[in-house]
């Protein structure tokens, strides 16, 4: 009798999508992680076993894009260009050009866009050595984990 | 609720011009299903396993790194200390296990693999014995394998036989690899109360409590604490500089965090610990010493030097511990000389010196690290300064190390490069009096009645 379903015992059934188990048996922790990433069902019993939360939850559709560099004519031309292009949305925009230091920070919604997100960083790293500033883009998880509790 | 447009250039900046990034993410591989009755075959089948296992690591951490824009610097394998996985092997020699390890590192593109490794704080099995007569071959035909040796703890107290064997370990694997400034010392460490659940090199290991595999996040980011603690006003008392540290300690920590989640998440594989370490780098700017100096010391050494490193250690984990539910590891400031540039400054000038590296250790982690000194330092001598070390841990009942470079050939003031994070040490001048008779005593330190809570 299986009291403790590990890792073990789903690997030894690879391969299998839906797993029944009898009603009582405790699934661990790295079990549970495990079927959820090979997109494996338990079954305790009749019950489903529900899959494990993750606090930070789904990659979210945010990304923070932020230009730096030397201001110009044409630069927030040049980069919503790439947006629109991409179907990707401006949610919020500021901007500021103090000095002749530009900086842009925009909050824009990926959800829709055609490309992957290694694209449209890379597409935006053209555009903005072509305007000769420094883009980045980032998805916007990194910024509430660090200043928001 | 809406981020501030300075919240996100505070993180830009941190991570373009202050040097913030994960230091490492290390996946820990059990691989106490991969014994067998030969080396060969055990090699063989823990090859399999780590390019099975942690296929996915390298391209994942890269992915993240990509998406968040956070540097993510190593990415590590730790596994189950070898001792315990070969014990069964009939043949006395480990190295082809350790080849196997540092070819499946290459194929993975993985930065070190740590877990040569053996616990002996009470005594030697066939497996320990075997482990440790394998080091210095070992670690001079491989590149990317890190190697530990657990000497003492609390609760046993200091087996002082496995202390005089490793000064002639190290003696021996840095005269085998001595036209490299004897580089396989920098990847041997000799603990006391080592973690089980460490993802910092050389000291990795994957303990024998821990699951099938798990993810470890180290973190780093001394440029950052260094740069928030210039910008305070000299006259800031003592109280500012802590809550200072705390605030940006806890920011850096949920960097580490959520990089560490979601590693796990997208590798199927439960998260850990994460490490709350302030891990520097040779990079100018990214130095403990330099923060040290910045609280307002006119060197790393001078008098001084304990309380300041006591305080930020202490306000560092003050922070972190808020912003991470499983705080592990080592935890705690790391002083390695050669890799800080502001330590090796230090020595130098001559502000810094063992003894008070010695001091040190007894407030943060780990113990005496990345240190070189001269080539004809007796093996006696560096059994004598690790079972000094050793004792520091098991009295306040604290992670302590060393990982010291007899310099082949050098002397004081001579240095010797490794390149990369590792660094370049300018080897430091020992004491010369002899403890020979202590260290060829042997037997055991017992355990001190600090270790008796039960």
């Amino acid at each position: 009798m299986e009291i403790l379903i590990t890792l073990d015992a789903l690997k030894n059934r690879e391969g299998e999508k839906i797993l029944r188990f009898p009603p009582d048996t405790l699934v661990t922790k790295e079990a549970k992680i495990y079927a959820a990433k090979n997109h494996i069902d338990i079954y305790i019993g009749d019950e489903k076993l529900t899959q494990p939360v993750y606090l930070n939850g789904k990659p979210g559709e945010r990304a923070v894009i932020s230009v730096i560099g030397e201001d110009k004519v044409g630069i927030i031309a040049g980069i919503s260009k790439v947006f629109a292009q991409y179907n990707i949305n401006i949610l919020d925009i500021t901007q500021t050009a103090i000095e002749g230091l530009f900086t842009m920070i925009t909050v824009v919604d990926i959800a829709k866009s055609k490309v992957s997100f290694e694209d449209l960083k890379n597409k935006l790293s053209e555009c903005g050595a072509q305007l000769g500033v420094r883009v980045d883009a980032q998805r916007e998880e990194v910024f509430h984990y660090m200043h928001r509790i | 609720m809406k981020l501030t447009r300075d919240e996100i250039i505070e993180t830009i900046r941190m991570v373009q011009s202050e040097n913030l990034d994960i230091r490492t993410v290390t996946l820990g591989i059990s691989l106490r299903d991969c014994a067998a009755n030969t080396v060969s075959e055990t090699a063989d089948k823990i090859y399999t396993k780590l390019v099975t296992v942690g296929k996915n690591l390298v391209s994942t951490a890269r992915q993240l790194e990509m998406e968040y824009g956070i540097p993510i610097i190593n990415k590590r394998i730790s596994v189950t200390p070898i001792a315990m996985v070969a014990e069964s092997c009939k043949e006395t020699d480990y190295a082809p296990i350790a080849k196997a390890m540092d070819r499946a590192a290459k194929q993975l593109g993985i930065d070190f693999i740590g877990g040569f490794s053996a616990l002996v704080q009470k005594g030697f099995t066939k497996g320990d014995m075997n482990l440790l007569n394998s080091i210095p071959d070992a670690l001079s035909v491989t590149e990317r394998v890190c190697c530990s040796v657990n000497v003492a703890t609390s609760k046993a107290g200091i087996n002082m036989d496995a202390v005089r064997a490793m000064g002639k370990i190290i003696k021996k694997t840095a005269s085998l690899t001595a036209d490299e400034d004897g580089l396989g010392c920098a990847k041997l460490v000799v603990f006391a109360n080592a973690p089980e659940d460490n993802p910092f090199m050389a000291g990795a290991f994957h303990g024998p409590g821990e699951p099938e595999a798990t993810i470890n996040v180290g973190i780093s980011g001394p440029g950052v604490v260094n740069t928030v603690i210039r910008r305070l006003p000299k006259e800031a008392d003592i109280g500012e500089v802590s809550e200072t540290i705390k605030k940006m300690a806890f920011k850096i920590t949920r960097v580490g965090e959520l990089i560490g989640r979601e590693a796990a998440r997208r590798l199927g594989v439960p998260f850990g610990i994460i490490d709350l370490s302030l891990a520097p780098t040779p990079a100018v700017g990214d130095s403990i010493a330099n923060i040290l100096e910045a609280i307002g010391l006119e060197r790393c050494g001078a008098p001084g030097t304990t309380a300041t490193l006591a305080l930020l250690n202490d306000a560092v984990k003050k922070g972190g511990a808020m912003a991470t539910s499983y705080v592990g590891g080592l935890s705690g400031a790391f002083i390695p000389v050669s890799e800080d540039a502001g330590m090796i400054r230090a020595v130098m000038d001559g502000a810094l010196s063992l003894e008070k590296l010695e001091a040190m250790t007894c407030v943060c982690s780990v113990g005496l690290d990345m240190i070189a000194v001269p080539g004809d330092t007796t093996e006696e001598t560096i059994s004598a300064i690790i079972a000094d070390e050793m004792a520091l841990g098991v009295i306040n009942k604290k992670t302590t190390a060393v990982r010291i470079i007899p310099a082949p050939g050098k002397k004081t003031g001579d240095f010797v490069e490794f390149g990369g994070l590792l660094g370049r040490a300018p080897v430091m001048p020992v004491n010369t009096f002899d403890p020979s008779v202590f260290v060829r005593r042997g037997g055991q330190i017992p355990p001190p009645i600090q270790s008796m809570t039960n």
